[in-house]
């Protein structure tokens, strides 16, 4: 099919995109296109405007300072992929930024559409969930900050207001006492996840375990996290068991049926890959 | 309703620059098909998932079907029939694909094309998971992937051989 008609506006600057999106009915932010045109085509989404920012300089920036990886909201997931400087001070990003999708998806997505776009089978959705980061977002009422927690409100529903955009996300950096994986399951390479599992494990200087957390995609409406720090603090690496992360991992998850998979089948991989992510991580 | 307003759209595809008039809505693969007449990019899913509509845009390889074409304005576009000699002579690619059998119905083909000619493009010599990481995202129903894969390789001789 083919997308109903709308009026296309290129953005000059944040500015005028933020008056545009204030001043215009029914408009949409059109970044990489790579989730809104596809829904555009099957009409499961008809906006009578767009505003295109992909051309902005002013958001194709990534900046790494002492604590956080920021990117502009006009980065493409492979001209993250291919910052050097990203490997080496957050390889998360690079470990995620290689799960999603194919190549050709990747040289026009952006990695903050997909956190506006808040599919719960977004890579990007549970990392940053897991890092705790955020999102600086710009609108005619001015600037705010949004943390990842408080974000994603449903499957395809942010908390973006209609006239929000986001101008950049920030991922804080983990500290050399953390380790961190990513792990999912997908049908075929490049597929959305049927789940997954993103660890991270902080220890204190003695290697003991100081806290573990686990954001899981594609079990719930949201990215949904889990803390182990009541099963793990104080544990040593060697007391971290199977049946223990599987029994409390499983009961906190509750997953839908859909064509993709069965309930059981997602709860049962997250919680295996639960397992897996922070085994990698110790 | 209001008619829909046309825009005088300036597409620069395999060095040529086109002008048509098209609405905001037009897809680039429907402007390269329909108002450029270059069928050689194929439609199939039109949500990104076949591969059949991948073109280069500033040599890199996209969904055609996923772009607008008013938003491809300035930017060099590459379609399959820019990869021949102007005298008919097939690019080593696509004399790769004809010598190891890497099409049947050849729907699929324009996509994988142009996809191998950005891999070869931006790593001459790629290693078997590149290969087979850069193909993964075209479908083909017919051939099946090991021909295809050994077109790569054999393109990959040719080039060298061509220098
Ligand atoms: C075949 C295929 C496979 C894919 N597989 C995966 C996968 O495995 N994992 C994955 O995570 N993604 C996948 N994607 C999606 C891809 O990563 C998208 O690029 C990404 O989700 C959205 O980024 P975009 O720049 O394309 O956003 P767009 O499509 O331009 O926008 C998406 C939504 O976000 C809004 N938006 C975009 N940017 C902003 C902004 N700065 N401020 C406010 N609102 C904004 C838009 O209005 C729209 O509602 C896939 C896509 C395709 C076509
Ligand atoms: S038609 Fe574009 S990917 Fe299938
Ligand atoms: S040759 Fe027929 S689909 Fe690939």
């Amino acid at each position: 099919m083919k997308p109903a008609p709308f009026g296309y506006h290129r953005a000059t600057s944040v500015e005028d995109a933020a008056n545009l999106l204030s001043e215009l009915d029914d408009a949409k932010i059109l970044a990489g296109g790579q989730s809104l045109i596809p829904l555009m085509n099957f009409r499961l989404s008809t906006p009578a405007h767009l505003i295109d920012i992909s051309n902005l300089p002013e958001l194709n920036e990534i900046r790494v300072d002492d604590r956080s990886v920021t990117i502009g909201a006009a980065v493409t997931h492979t001209t993250l992929l291919k910052t050097s400087q990203v490997a080496s001070e957050l390889p998360l990003l690079v470990d995620a930024e290689k799960l999603i999708a194919h190549e050709v998806i990747r040289n026009r997505g952006t990695v903050c559409g997909s956190l506006a776009h808040a599919d719960p089978a977004g890579e990007m959705t549970a990392v940053i969930r897991v890092l705790n980061g955020a999102v600086r977002t710009s609108s005619v009422e001015g600037e705010r900050v949004i943390q990842a927690v408080d974000l994603f409100e449903g499957p395809l529903q942010s908390s973006l207001t209609e006239t929000e955009i986001i101008v950049e996300a920030i991922f804080p950096k983990l500290g050399r006492n953390s380790a961190s994986s990513f792990r999912e399951v997908a049908r075929r390479h490049g597929d959305y996840a049927v789940a997954g599992a993103v660890s991270v494990v902080d220890y204190d200087n003695a290697r003991s375990i100081e806290s573990a957390r686990t954001a899981f995609l594609s079990v719930g409406p949201v990215p949904i996290l889990i803390s182990f720090d009541e099963l793990l603090v104080d544990a040593k690496t060697s007391d971290l068991g199977h049946d223990e992360i599987y029994e409390f991992v499983s009961s906190q998850l509750n997953p839908q049926n859909d064509i993709h998979a069965s309930a059981d089948y997602r709860r049962h991989l997250a919680a295996e890959l639960a397992w897996e992510s922070l085994k990698a991580c110790v | 309703m209001n008619a829909e307003v046309s825009h005088e759209i300036v597409l620069n595809v395999n060095g040529e620059v086109k002008r048509f008039s098209a609405p905001a809505r037009r897809l680039l693969s429907d402007a390269l098909r329909g108002d450029l007449g270059l069928t050689g990019t194929h439609v199939g899913c039109e949500h990104g998932v076949c591969g059949c509509c991948t073109v280069l845009i500033d040599n890199q390889p996209v969904r055609s079907c996923l772009t607008f074409a008013i938003a491809a304005q300035d930017r060099k576009i590459r379609t399959v029939e820019g990869l021949a000699d102007a005298d008919g002579e097939l690019h080593p690619v696509q004399a790769a694909f004809k010598e190891c059998h890497a099409l049947q119905c050849g729907f699929c083909t324009p996509g994988f094309l142009m996809t191998a000619t950005a891999l070869l493009e931006q790593r001459p010599n790629p290693d078997e998971e590149e290969i087979t990481e850069a193909l993964a995202g075209n479908l083909c129903r017919c051939t099946g992937y090991q021909n295809i894969r050994s077109a790569i390789g054999h393109a990959i001789e040719l080039m060298q051989s061509d220098i």
